[in-house]
């Protein structure tokens, strides 16, 4: 069966690029352009991997990370940030930095899925 | 005393008209004085009165127009000084006039510290370490101060004999410079006689030329006062403009840097899965072309949100500036080396550990260095040099590269300014030097001459471990 992914990010530019280029590593993926959209997609399926934009208008990716633990979620969560250093919600598995390769995103996320 | 003859004769009446008129030139010439009285012992009672009243009024007409020249001469010190913006040009003006009023040989003037502590020799003429020993025990004495109570100008004979041959009483006139009860200073004239002092109108004179003297002094000082105040207020304002500007100028760029990086990541990811599908080879120079500037751009980004990340204040530890200045200077070594960059350091053994981020500082200097070889593209010498001075502590970069032109000077700490070419800098090295600095509570600044090299002097505060 193929890994699950749900891509929250409110550029549809980056939810689009990002889905193509996993769809063709074979992930099925689902997006949602913001946390509250995500919070209802999540409510109805089941995801392996999260991969989450910080910075959000409406709702941080912050506020998201919290809502995923409290919901339960048996995922892995995946942080794009611009920013390396600053400080990151406990729970997160792993981080990407904006702007990120091609090979860079599938490494890593090949790498989260692995250790699942 | 009884007459003998009138002047009976053309010639002697013609004698006495010509004694009378060189009279008239010289009205206080004691052999003046004796010829005529002997010529008026041979007149005649009511020839003797016409002449002693024409000697009267001549003296009289003479002296006047001495006090009107002598008037004039204060008028034209007051006007002069009146206007100087400088004690210098009050000081030259006054050791010029004093001697149309009282012929000295010897004279000089003291002034009170601004801030208090003593009077110091400001201007002199003649004066000997005799003479300053003298003052030296007046002042002691209170001899000085005694004149500074007594508000005029006064005349101390025989004070010293300074010349070994013959003894010669000496005229020390002291002239205090006073404004109010603010002692200005005092001028010390050394007259060759306490008799060629003659007139008490002299030392009037020189009293009034003294107080009009202290008070543009007095304004000259309240003017430096107020000009140097001026200066530090606007140097001041300058520099909470500029810091301010840059703080809004760096949290601007930290809000663009975030937006970018959106459509750089969509740019970014859509060229390498370009470069993946099988394109014309003749596109895959432009692609691998477009995918290093997108990557110059996302490198810019990062290093913009790395300064606005260091606006919180840095972590301190108590460290050794010379040994990170040592550890930066290893590292940098094999490429100043290779590049024909001789370095000297020249490190204070007396700098004690103190307070910094070793990393931020070490980035500073790091920068520096960077900028040192880019400008030394022949070779040249780079020089580091640490000191210690009251409670700062000083570390000093300096370059003998192609300098900065004056003009460009003021603007190397602003962020995104740079004059190297675009693709060997983002313009934020020197922004960010300045932050880590700021932050630190610290200055950097830089002096350059074109041509000939450059030095950065960093200052920060020896602040030790609580």
């Amino acid at each position: 069966m193929n890994r699950r992914i749900l891509i929250v990010d409110d550029e549809a530019g980056i939810r689009d690029v990002f889905s193509e280029i996993l769809t063709e590593e074979g992930y099925e993926i689902q997006m949602a352009s913001n946390g509250m959209e995500g919070m209802q997609i999540l409510e109805k399926n089941t995801f392996d991997l999260i991969i989450l934009d910080k910075k959000m208008p409406l709702e941080s990716g912050y506020h998201f990370v919290e809502k995923i633990k409290a919901s339960g979620a048996q995922c892995k969560i995946l942080l794009i940030t611009g920013s390396p250093s600053e400080p990151s919600p406990a729970g997160v598995d792993g981080f990407l930095l904006k702007p990120c390769g091609v090979d860079e995103l599938i490494q890593t996320v090949k790498k989260l899925l692995s250790n699942s | 005393m009884e007459p003998t003859t009138s002047p009976s004769t053309e010639s002697d009446l013609d004698q006495l008209l010509q004694l009378l008129q060189e009279f008239q030139e010289d009205p206080g010439s004691e052999v003046m004085e004796q010829t005529l009285q002997k010529k008026l012992s041979a007149l005649d009672p009511k020839s003797q009165m016409i002449v002693d009243m024409y000697r009267h009024e001549t003296r009289v007409s003479q002296g006047l127009k001495k006090s009107l020249h002598r008037f004039q001469i204060i008028q034209n010190l007051c006007e002069e000084v009146g206007g100087a913006r400088d004690v210098k040009t009050i000081l030259d003006t006054l050791m010029q006039t004093v001697p149309r009023v009282l012929a000295f040989k010897t004279a000089a003037l003291y002034l009170g510290e601004p801030r208090g502590g003593g009077f110091a020799e400001a201007v002199s003429a003649g004066f000997t370490e005799e003479h300053r020993a003298t003052v030296k025990s007046q002042l002691e004495e209170g001899i000085i101060p005694w004149v500074f109570s007594e508000r005029r100008a006064v005349v101390i004979p025989q004070l010293k004999d300074v010349r070994k041959d013959s003894e010669i009483e000496l005229g020390f006139v002291i002239i205090p410079f006073q404004v109010g009860e603010k002692q200005i200073g005092f001028m010390i004239i050394v007259h060759d006689s306490v008799k060629g002092i003659q007139e008490e109108i002299q030392l009037g004179i020189l009293e009034l030329m003294a107080r009009q003297v202290a008070v543009a002094i007095d304004n000259c000082r309240l003017y430096e006062e107020l000009r140097d105040a001026n200066r530090l207020l606007r140097r001041s304002q300058q520099q909470v403009i500029a810091a301010e500007k840059m703080a809004a100028i760096g949290v601007l760029a930290g809000g663009v840097a975030h937006e970018i990086n959106n459509p750089l990541q969509v740019l970014l990811a859509r060229l390498q899965l370009l470069k993946r599908e099988k394109v014309d080879p003749s596109w895959i120079k432009s692609l691998d072309e477009m995918e290093r500037e997108a990557n110059r751009i996302a490198q810019i980004v990062r290093s913009i949100l790395r300064h606005t990340r260091n606006q919180t204040r840095p972590e301190l530890q108590s460290c050794q500036i010379n040994s990170i200045i040592q550890d930066v200077l290893t590292i940098a070594q094999s490429k100043l080396a290779l590049e024909g960059i001789e370095t000297e350091m020249d490190l204070d053994e007396s700098m004690p550990d103190f307070l910094f981020n070793p990393g931020e500082i070490g980035q500073v200097l790091s920068n520096l260095i960077e900028n040192a070889r880019h400008a030394m593209t022949e070779g040249g010498t780079l020089s580091l040099r640490t000191k210690r001075r009251g409670r700062n502590a000083f570390i000093l970069v300096e370059d003998t590269g192609v300098g900065i032109q004056q003009d460009r000077l003021q603007r190397v700490f602003e962020p995104f300014y740079t004059t190297k070419d675009p693709n060997m800098g983002t313009g934020l090295g020197l922004f960010l030097c300045y932050q880590i600095v700021e932050r630190h509570g610290g200055r950097i600044q830089v002096e350059s001459v074109f041509g000939e090299g450059t030095r950065f002097t960093i200052q920060l505060p020896l602040i030790k471990k609580q």
